[in-house]
């Protein structure tokens, strides 16, 4: 099996230049997680809902040394901060470093670079051409669904 | 020109090319220090650099450059950093902080005051690194509660850490490279450096008062979410917390004992180290254990240990082939054989050379100077003042001259690293106006401290 055989095409891409605030209405109505954005078809990055919370987060937060922080009450910047990002543009907050494999990448390689690259928050993995054109997109959703569906046995 | 320590076959190094031993010990020592000066490669990587160049290049013979790496030094720096990477996973630290905030009243100057002092103690019995490591991230939160600016808190910090860790041998890189090469034990450090830090540490916050502190407000409703605060919920484990103050108590009553014992302090922080991480993985499987022993090792900074012993084999280098010296011969002759003169010239120009260059590669060269020194002050005679005084000003000098200014030392980086991801970065300059003053106004005490005490 290969990407190809189990990416979905069916995707929404979104266009670097739109305001965030604009491009989560299709996160919202698509329960999505995670969003292409391209420019002339080309991939760029990925929209991606944990990273939008990641940044509205204080960094000293997430820093190891920080450790649990359930002992402090709520901090209001947080909700303050994430609404500011939905005024600024996708091309601002997207991911930049995301997973990519090119069609006839084997599907076992796709998996793996799924656990693997986990420095790469993006979810999904872009199928791309030779000129970074995006074709589709992979994540363990696709991956699983077709393993189930379309080769293990049926009762 | 003759190596001093040379003879015995092992020692005797046949230098390659027909290099001039002296010479190229020189040129390989000074440009290694610039390099580390610039920043621009790894200091560790430069310092083993340096270091292996000299052995390849047989300035160096390898057995005088391994028998010059300290242990001691070495053994007690990754010794508390293992016990510290185990403890801090019990949520002590963060406890610690929150409760100072609290005893405060929630009032920016008084969280200001009691992290300041948690830090300096803190400071005194872990290295500063860390002490800002695990404080610095809580400080940030508890501002942005209060929405204050941290500045004046973070700047409190890195004085705050900086001085306590003048007060102990284990509290700052000097005093564990005096303490370790000298035959002075962590009592004598505590007896002679402690007294005046309390001082110091005060005429540290009076500035900050009158600069920030008068000014610094918060609204009733930030201080009553600091006072919010769940201290108890920070103790993520009760049971390793236990583990680690059992340990740490130990060992501390290791450190003023060890004289006694005829241990030296390496000895009791590697087996405090070794008998936490016992304690740690106690009834873990094997498979588990491992696991965790791996983590904590990769905790240890390898840089700062490496760096360490490369810089211990460049200074054997320059040592060994007689620049040292000459340098000492050089100071004996400046100072006119005085000792009180030579002891504040030691003082002030550790401090302001730590203010500008890191400390660590500059008290690894003085010590050996410094004792080269001491027969012949000793001749001379010491003006009534034990032969010790120098240490303590080295000590004063080194560590309180970290304050100087925002690469003074490894902590105010550190702190400075925290701010800028947190949005609010901390700028040389801006840093510098401030905090080069005021460790003029610390080591200025401090001067006047060993004067009275020593001459």
């Amino acid at each position: 099996m290969l990407a190809s055989d189990v990416m979905t095409t069916e995707i929404r891409t979104l266009d670097p230049e739109t305001r965030v605030r604009d491009a989560l209405e299709d996160f919202w109505s698509g329960r999505l997680f995670e969003a292409p954005v391209t420019e002339n078809g080309r991939i760029v990055g990925m929209l991606n809902l944990r990273h939008l919370i990641r940044q509205a987060l204080p960094g000293y937060l997430l820093e190891e040394e920080m450790g649990d922080v359930s002992f402090a009450p709520d901090l209001e910047q947080v909700a303050r901060r994430a609404c500011e990002e939905g005024d600024k543009r996708v091309r601002d907050m997207m991911l930049t470093r995301f997973r990519t494999v090119r069609q006839d990448t084997a599907l076992f390689a796709v998996a793996t670079k799924l656990l693997k690259e986990d420095t790469k928050e993006a979810q999904h993995v872009a199928v791309v051409d030779g000129q970074g054109q995006l074709l589709g997109l992979v994540s363990e959703w696709e991956i699983l669904r077709h393993i189930y569906q379309d080769v293990c046995g049926r009762d | 020109m003759q190596a001093p320590h040379g003879g015995g076959h092992e020692a005797a190094a046949s230098p390659l090319f027909g290099l001039d031993p002296f010479w190229t010990a020189t040129a390989l020592f000074v440009l290694s220090y610039a390099v580390i000066m610039t920043e621009r490669i790894n200091r560790a990587v430069v310092a083993l650099l340096g270091a292996g160049l000299l052995i390849i290049l047989g300035i160096l013979p390898q057995a005088t450059a391994v028998a010059g790496i300290d242990f001691n030094t070495i053994g007690l720096l990754t010794g508390m950093m293992v016990i510290v990477a185990i403890s801090r996973e019990s949520g002590v630290f963060q406890y610690l902080a929150i409760k100072a905030a609290k005893w405060s009243g929630g009032r920016p100057w008084g969280i200001l005051v009691t992290l300041s002092v948690v830090t300096a103690l803190l400071s005194a019995l872990l290295d500063n690194v860390t002490t800002v490591l695990l404080i610095v991230p809580v400080a940030l939160l508890i501002a942005d509660e209060l929405e204050v600016n941290p500045y004046p808190i973070l700047l409190a910090l890195i004085m705050a850490s900086n001085v306590g860790g003048t007060a102990t041998l284990i509290g700052d890189p000097p005093n564990i490279m005096i303490g370790t090469q000298t035959s002075l034990t962590f009592n004598d450090f505590l007896f002679n450096l402690g007294p005046i830090i309390p001082v110091i540490f005060v005429a540290t916050l009076v500035p900050l008062y009158l600069i920030y502190g008068r000014h610094m407000g918060a609204s009733r409703e930030g201080m009553q979410r600091v006072m919010a605060f769940k201290e108890n919920e920070a103790i993520s484990d009760a049971s390793l917390l236990k583990r680690s103050l059992t340990v740490i108590s130990l060992v501390v009553v290791g450190f003023v004992a060890h004289h006694q014992l005829g241990l030296q302090p390496a000895t009791v922080a590697m087996s405090g180290a070794a008998l936490l991480l016992l304690l740690y993985t106690a009834g873990l499987s094997p498979d588990e254990a491992s696991e965790r022993v791996h983590s904590v090792f990769a905790d240890v900074e390898w840089v700062t240990i490496f760096f360490f012993v490369g810089l211990f084999m460049l200074v054997t280098a320059i040592e060994h082939v007689g620049l040292l010296d000459v340098l000492a011969g050089a100071v004996q002759e400046a100072t006119g054989g005085d000792f009180f003169a030579a002891s504040m010239a030691v003082m002030w120009v550790s401090a302001v050379a730590s203010a500008v260059v890191d400390n660590i590669p500059f008290v690894a060269t003085l010590i050996p100077m410094i004792k080269s020194m001491l027969p012949a002050f000793q001749e001379a005679g010491l003006q009534g003042a034990p032969t010790t005084a120098i240490w303590w000003s080295l000590a004063l000098g080194a560590c309180l001259g970290g304050n100087g200014s925002l690469i003074g030392a490894s902590a105010n980086l550190i702190t400075a690293g925290f701010a800028e991801r947190a949005g609010h970065p901390i700028r040389f300059l801006p840093f510098l106006l401030i905090a080069f003053p005021m460790m003029l106004l610390q080591v200025a005490i401090a001067t006047v401290y060993v004067w009275y005490r020593y001459f």
